[in-house]
């Protein structure tokens, strides 16, 4: 601090801050307000920031059977999960071959995945319906998984490659001239390294996968492998008079995968980040 | 950030390693081909049939479908409101993001909490986010309504999504609020990599601040305009909200590429049709990925 002057701006700055990041959270402070309300408080006006008698019944009824609600909060979690096994896998492969060799090809294998991004889920959906149904994998955990690994991974190979690039090439020489495998070499020396890496990439899948809506509402209809997303549309939405309180609470607890695996891991994402995308 | 500034080598061409490259590549090469590859080249195959749904049926019909699609005045439409809503939020997350960025970028305690705390919207699902801002724009019990109202701001409440104006202006607030903590936390590890020497050297070059903005803006571009580009595909990408908040209307006002692809096939079963509109989308998203191609494969180097 020069001068006061400087001070004034300093303390202008983090007032600008706070008062920036409070607007922010208005949504999430409102999202978990309504769902401890009352039906009767939700409809009142003015609406009461705070509820004035907090009641958890709304987060009570997620548990009744016929709502089904952890049902489609397992299937999501089935469904989530398994991707983000096996695209992180193919992922870690790939990025690791197309990182570590050059070969005529690679630039146009690295374009073979790129280029799937511009390609509009909604009208890969059109035959893929068609394509599953005569596979008999319409209303299954494999179809959906099949369809969730596809679309991510073109950027999950991507920020791979990207974070491979960053790791020197001498310790796998090290290794070969040691007599290592190349499986030996890249999962005892590799993977280790690339901790970061993967898991930004594991997030970004997991995240992906756990918001899918149009593949999933289209590709499982059937309740017994309905996820999250179509799953509490349909409950909430399909009546006339939407139950606030019940969809704001079910929206709390479906947050919550994704916001504990962030509150934990953000630092790892972050430095996976930033080592993977923002490079020169 | 530290660099290691081991340059990029590669092993040499023996065909024993392109063998194993190959090896590795091929598990998300096959799921690709398959997940993706195969269904847009049957899609772009079905713009040119007309499909009798439920049934295997189906009789070529040549460009009829593209005739019929570019005969209605839906298409065009969606074309321009696609277009803007991909240039419209890619403008905003850079500038909430580089606001947030800086503001974040100075020192002064407590910077990794809030940076933190603001990472939180990204982390909401993307559905429960939809169903929240549709609740926060409720015209009747809605917060928005409420706040804006008590402050004297609007005489009365609007219906956010009943207007073909505001309904555009309320998927698209809802879109940025989700998405702006990527493009703030890409920004604020990019200042990381500039060196501070710059700023030095502009300090005693006597620059002001704005001037220094405009040189970390420089210095950072290329990451600036990978972020806008990922920023873009991702708008192309969106569903999920504008179907939740208002399926596409009123009257196809906030009706994207994909919503329209969506409800022109499985909810109006005009399968031909949409498959139409999706090949025409596709031809002129390739013009878009030769340029985004190009800048990811140079960056490489």
């Amino acid at each position: 601090m020069r001068s006061r002057g400087d001070r004034i701006k300093y303390y202008l700055g983090n007032l600008l801050l706070i008062a920036s990041v409070a607007v922010v959270y208005i949504p999430i402070f409102w999202m978990i307000s309504t769902s401890l309300k009352t039906a009767p408080e939700v409809f009142k006006w003015p609406p009461s920031l705070i509820p004035l008698r907090p009641v958890l019944e709304s987060y009570r009824e997620l548990f009744v059977p016929e709502n089904r609600y952890f049902q489609f909060f397992r299937n999501s979690l089935i469904v989530a999960g398994a991707t983000t096994a096996i695209a992180l896998a193919a992922a870690v492969l790939s990025g690791y071959g197309l990182s570590r060799f050059k070969f005529k090809g690679r630039s146009a294998i690295l374009v073979f995945f790129l280029i799937t991004q511009m390609f509009p889920f909604s009208l890969v959906l059109l035959t893929l319906f068609l394509f599953f149904s005569k596979l008999h994998i319409l209303n299954s955990y494999f179809g959906l998984i099949l369809a969730f690994v596809g679309i991510s991974l073109a950027f999950s190979i991507w920020m791979l490659k990207s974070y491979f690039d960053t790791i020197p090439y001498e310790l796998e020489e090290a290794a070969t001239i040691d007599g290592s495998g190349r499986f030996g070499t890249l999962f005892r020396i590799i993977l280790p390294l690339i901790g970061p890496g993967a898991i930004a990439t594991a997030i970004f899948i997991f995240i992906t996968s756990w918001n899918e809506y149009l593949l999933a509402a289209t590709l499982a209809m059937s309740e017994k492998v309905r996820t999250l997303p179509p799953g509490l549309s349909m409950s909430y939405m399909s009546f006339l008079k939407i139950s606030w309180n019940g969809l704001m609470a079910a929206s709390v607890v479906a947050s919550l995968p994704s916001v504990i695996l962030f509150a934990f891991l953000q630092r790892w994402f972050i430095q996976g980040l930033a080592a993977g995308a923002v490079k020169g | 950030m530290k660099r290691l500034l081991v340059p990029h080598q590669t092993y040499s061409l023996r065909s024993q390693n392109i063998r194993f490259a190959l090896l590795v590549i091929s598990p998300a090469f096959v799921i690709a081909g398959v997940a993706l590859y195969y269904p847009i080249f049957n899609s772009a195959l079905m713009s040119l049939q007309k499909v009798y749904f439920g049934s295997s049926r189906f009789d070529w019909v040549g460009l009829a479908n593209f005739r019929a699609v570019l005969r209605g005045s839906v298409f065009l439409k969606s074309f321009t409101w696609t277009l803007l809503y991909g240039v419209l939020s890619t403008v905003l997350l850079f500038v909430v993001g580089m606001y947030f960025a800086l503001l974040l970028n100075r020192k002064m305690p407590g910077t990794n909490l809030i940076r933190g705390l603001l990472l939180m919207p990204w982390s909401i699902p993307v559905f429960v986010n939809a169903f929240l801002w549709l609740w926060l724009l409720n015209v009747q019990y809605g917060f928005v309504n409420y706040i804006l109202v008590t402050l004297r701001i609007l005489p009365q409440p609007v219906h956010w999504t009943g207007g073909s104006l505001v309904a555009k202006a309320s998927v698209l607030l809802a879109y940025i609020w989700r998405v702006f903590p990527f493009n703030m936390i890409v920004y604020l590890a990019a200042f990381q990599t500039v060196d501070p020497m710059y700023y030095e050297v502009a300090d005693i070059e006597g620059a002001n601040k704005v001037q220094q903005f405009f040189l970390t803006i420089v210095m950072l571009r290329n990451i600036i305009t990978f972020t806008a580009l990922l920023n873009f595909i991702w708008a192309f990408q969106e569903f999920t909200t504008i179907w939740i908040m208002t399926r596409g209307g009123p009257a196809g006002a906030t009706n994207t590429l994909m919503t329209q692809v969506y409800t022109r096939s499985f909810m109006e079963r005009n399968f031909g049709e949409a498959a139409a509109m999706g090949a025409m989308w596709v031809l002129f998203l390739m013009v878009f990925s030769v340029f985004y191609i190009r800048f990811l494969l140079a960056r490489e180097d």
